[in-house]
């Protein structure tokens, strides 16, 4: 995998549970108790229903890309060496919708509803990020 | 109404500091409304880039304005001059304040800003679920950018005729960065900087600054060219861009919440898409223009492609978009850059825009977005009568 060089997250107590997943390679997400709906990001609040009753549930991982990006060009930033870098929009199987990267991909596996599935890029000892590759066919 | 404007120098202005063109602007706009300095008790402005989250009152101190009755922030990045725009309608129609002074100057160009990127990034960016991808602005608009094209079957070069359009306007504008025509392969031939969208799809980076004076209708030297807020309205959605995906009701990423700001605005002023005799539409990218034609009604969803390359918005056009040229090749100096689709329209319907005057105009719309096609202003301006 391409390295990188990645800005950093600032976890709080609304998204230890959440860091804590990636870092143990099994992300989980918030899912309401009252409606039942998971949600991302992590948040204090239901988004659609507005309890604060939830419960971290491990998701599966799947999904597939809502919209995507290749940035190639990235003047200022720290990972501006680092592009091409493939941004994509994930939609779930659970239903939120996340931003992340693909990676290890090939020719046209960047594309609108392709299948994809979590693998983790372990950034520090303390923060991984869950990035998607083509799901397994 | 609005009674007076005034730019600075746009472009790459290295001689002057932000405040020194922040100021420029400040005075010219009084003095075009006919004002002196001390007639102001009220300023609006959007700190951007600057350091100091008091800089509205440091520019009122550099101004000498001692005494305000409302001086105030509006952090809404691009979409801050039209919501301004609204505050300080409500502040002279209230009687709290006489004249109010809008302003805003930045240096993206040549300024003092390290990492502007890093910068923008600390406003328009979320740094915790989205910024650690390496998504950039550019990166956001292109997302949004490849779901419309997927959603309506359109391509690059759809939106790429904005910018030709566009560059139309800018050579009739002798003070605009980039005036040269330009193709539609022009525009497909230069970098990718964040797929679909080319260094061409996207705003210039400019120094600049824009103001304006509102005052109570009928209070001016010269009411000819007194200019009416004939309506406004703001809509404001999401800001992480899985949740404008995930959307609510007839709204997501592509189908934008600038309908509601429209209907407001259309509302008030009693006017509808067909009235409008020219539409200053914030263009950050290309993008940002083709959503925004179809959300304000003035073509079909899924149309904009074809209303663009069919003419529509060139000069002489049903609706010439941008006269001034816009974001896109007048000049972008940051969240105060969709000011200049204020001053464009106000010169435009006082018949001040020289070799750029639309015929007889009469009414114009001005937008102004930010956050990535979720924050929107609209606002409807009048000739005098």
């Amino acid at each position: 995998m391409a390295h990188i060089t990645r800005p950093l997250p600032t976890i709080t107590q609304d998204s230890q549970e959440f860091w804590a997943s990636t870092h143990d390679h099994a992300m989980k997400l918030q899912r309401c108790d009252r409606c039942g709906r998971f949600w991302y990001y992590p948040g204090p609040v239901c988004h659609y229903c507005g309890s604060t009753a939830f419960t971290w549930t491990p998701v599966s991982g799947k999904g597939t890309i809502y919209s995507y990006s290749l940035l190639e060009r990235a003047r200022g930033n720290p990972f501006e060496g680092d592009v091409p870098i493939a941004i994509i929009l994930v939609r779930l199987e659970e239903g939120p919708v996340m931003m992340s990267n693909l990676v290890d991909y090939g020719d046209g596996d960047l594309a609108v509803d392709a299948a994809v599935e979590v693998t983790y890029e372990d950034v520090t000892d303390e923060v991984t990020l869950p990035v998607f590759r083509p799901a397994a066919r | 109404m609005i009674a007076g404007i005034g730019e600075s120098k746009l472009g790459k202005v290295p001689e002057m500091s932000a405040l020194g063109i922040t100021v420029d602007a400040a005075l010219k706009a009084i003095d075009d409304a006919g004002l002196q300095v001390q007639d102001i008790d009220g300023l609006l402005l959007h700190p951007a880039f600057h350091v100091s989250p008091r800089y509205h009152i440091i520019v009122a101190e550099t101004l000498g304005l001692y005494v305000k009755t409302m001086a105030d922030t509006t952090m809404m990045g691009g979409a801050s001059y039209g919501a301004a725009l609204e505050r300080a309608k409500f502040a002279v129609e209230s009687g709290l304040c006489r004249n109010v002074l809008i302003v805003g100057g930045e240096k993206l160009a040549t300024g003092h800003v390290s990492g502007s990127a890093m910068m923008a990034s600390v406003g328009a960016h979320n740094l915790d679920y989205e910024y650690p991808f390496a998504a950039t602005i550019p990166a956001y608009y292109g997302l949004l950018a490849q779901r419309y094209l997927h959603d309506y079957g359109a391509t690059d070069a759809d939106l790429a005729a904005v910018a030709v359009a566009t560059r139309k306007h800018a050579a009739l504008n002798p003070g605009a960065t980039m005036r040269m025509p330009i193709t539609v392969d022009d525009v497909l031939a230069s970098p990718v900087i964040s797929s679909p969208l080319h260094r061409l799809d996207c705003s210039l980076v400019s120094d600049g600054a824009a103001a304006y004076v509102v005052s109570a209708q009928g209070t001016s030297k010269d009411p000819r060219r007194e200019i009416s807020m004939l309506g406004i309205g703001q809509a404001q959605s999401y800001y992480h861009m899985g949740q404008l995906a995930e959307g609510k009701g007839d709204h997501d990423l592509v189908r934008t919440v600038v309908d509601v700001a429209g209907k407001r605005a259309y509302e008030q002023a009693g006017l509808g898409p067909g009235d409008m005799d020219l539409a200053n539409i914030y263009d950050s990218f290309t993008i940002t223009v083709v959503v925004q034609l179809e959300d304000l009604g003035f073509c079909g969803r899924g149309e904009a492609g074809a209303f663009v390359t069919d003419g529509n918005i060139d000069p002489g056009g049903k609706l010439p978009v941008n006269t001034h040229g816009g974001l896109l090749s007048n000049a972008h100096p940051g969240a105060c850059g969709g000011m200049l689709g204020f001053t464009e329209a106000v010169r435009q319907l006082r018949g001040e825009a020289e070799g750029r005057q639309v015929a007889d105009a009469r009414a114009a719309m001005v937008t102004s977005a930010s956050a990535v096609a979720s924050n929107f202003s609209v606002s409807i301006l009048g000739a005098s009568a």
